[in-house]
């Protein structure tokens, strides 16, 4: 009962301190707002990333030139790196997805499929995101985000295949 | 008290009646056909009522009880509907309110209320609980979709801020209501909480009336945007790329 009455009184006060209006936004809470999360249509951004999750810098430091030490320190700065990247793209992500639409239309049943497509595309992302952060955080930037199906039979015959077709984009595309 | 009763009766009548003809006479009517399908309901349930009580009172506690039970289902299109408008401007999440309300009602009416309904307890007993339980399973469903109009900066327009504000009023004091009817017995039930639900539902009523009384235009998104407005294509681009960025480390 007493539990009872307490989610109904918690109810309440959190309904009623929902709809107060909200503060408008402080410029300067804004402005460092969009300083953390830089465009997405920036490619320069995009090929940062392909830089921290590069391995290559890490192997050279501690095979080829024997510095484990200065390697492991590489990899800790580098994964500092990669958690601020994820978490800007999540930043970016968030942002785009609160952009609203110019041209609202007041029909609820228009493009019905193409928004469940969307919300679809939006979850999706947001668990990629937070599986990748999640993995990043526990083991690394270099580690295999995606775990092997090498022992899954279909895998193995369908490798080749794949790596032909993914072969074949890769020399077509410009 | 019987004449209390009849009075409320009578408001909640009133009310529904002003609220269709209202909507009926402007626009809120296309807009909301969800909450005016709950509320043409709840207008046809009294009608019904009064008629029954005046042709064969025999029959009146049992179509009460079975419209009730009715009722406590379809108050979910109303959850339903306000799900729907509370994302409406944002493309990438426009069903992200409708997905959740059908996703926590499926999953509480599954783990939640339907174990209520196979148990064995007794007929009055078993039905405070599935009305306790779904009044529950609609307060949580409407937290869930409070906080994430709060983590994604939606603005509601007045009508759907008071459709929240009315049905919450409803809920939470349902819950109260179904609570202490269940830790204290019939006896205080007969004696109090009989009128106190029709009360609560008048009183929501009320803010539905006065928060639809006229179309409110949705308030513009923010005081200060930091993003340029694009339309749904160039979104649903973004969100393929973003995806595809995402797994391409992800494959690495």
């Amino acid at each position: 009962m007493l539990i009872y009455a307490a989610i109904a009184i918690a109810f309440l006060i959190l309904v009623l301190g929902l709809l107060r209006k909200p503060q408008p936004l402080d410029p300067d809470e804004a402005l460092s707002k969009k300083i953390y999360s830089p465009s997405i249509g920036n490619g320069r951004w995009l090929d940062l990333s392909e830089r921290i999750f590069d391995p290559s810098d890490a192997q050279w430091l501690a095979e080829e030139l024997a510095f484990p030490r200065l390697a492991e320190s590489l990899t800790l700065g580098r994964k500092r790196l990669a958690i601020r990247w994820l978490e800007t793209l999540q930043a970016s992500f968030d942002e785009m997805v609160r952009t609203p639409d110019p041209t609202p239309s007041e029909d609820l049943a228009v493009s019905s499929a193409g928004s469940w497509r969307m919300l679809w595309l939006t979850i999706r992302f947001k668990l990629l995101v937070s599986y990748a952060l999640l993995v990043v955080r526990l083991f690394g930037p270099y580690h295999q985000l995606i775990p092997s199906f090498s022992w899954l039979p279909f895998s193995r015959e369908s490798e080749p295949r794949f790596r032909r077709a993914a072969l074949a984009n890769n020399r077509s595309s410009p | 008290m019987h004449i209390v009763g009849i009075a409320i009766g009578f408001c909640v009548f009133v009310l529904e009646g002003l609220l269709i003809l209202r909507g009926m006479g402007s626009r809120v009517f296309r807009l909301f056909p969800l909450f005016y399908s709950y509320v043409i309901y709840c207008f046809c349930w009294v009608v019904g009522m009064y008629l029954i009580s005046w042709l064969d009172p025999q029959a009146y506690p049992s179509t009460y009880w079975i419209c009730y039970l009715v009722s406590i289902l379809v108050e979910f299109t109303v959850l339903v509907e306000i799900s729907d408008h509370i994302f409406q401007p944002f493309p990438a999440i426009r069903k992200l309110g409708r997905a959740l309300t059908v996703l926590i009602a499926a999953g509480l009416g599954l783990f939640y209320i339907l174990p209520t309904i196979l148990g064995s307890a007794g007929r009055s007993r078993l039905l405070l609980e599935f009305a306790l339980r779904a009044s529950v399973t609609k307060a949580i469903i409407l937290a869930v979709l409070f906080y994430m109009a709060r983590h994604y900066d939606c603005q509601m327009g007045k009508n759907v801020r008071g459709l929240m504000l009315g049905f919450s009023i409803y809920v939470g004091m349902n819950v109260a209501l179904m609570a202490s009817a269940q830790a204290f017995g019939s006896a205080l039930f007969a004696r109090i909480l009989w009128f106190m639900e029709p009360l609560a539902f008048t009183l929501c009523l009320l803010v539905w009336t006065v928060s639809l009384w006229r179309l409110a235009p949705m308030p513009s998104m923010r005081a200060f945007s930091t993003v340029t407005e694009r339309d749904c294509e160039a979104v649903t681009l973004e969100l393929n790329r973003f995806n595809s960025e995402l797994t391409k480390f992800l494959h690495k």
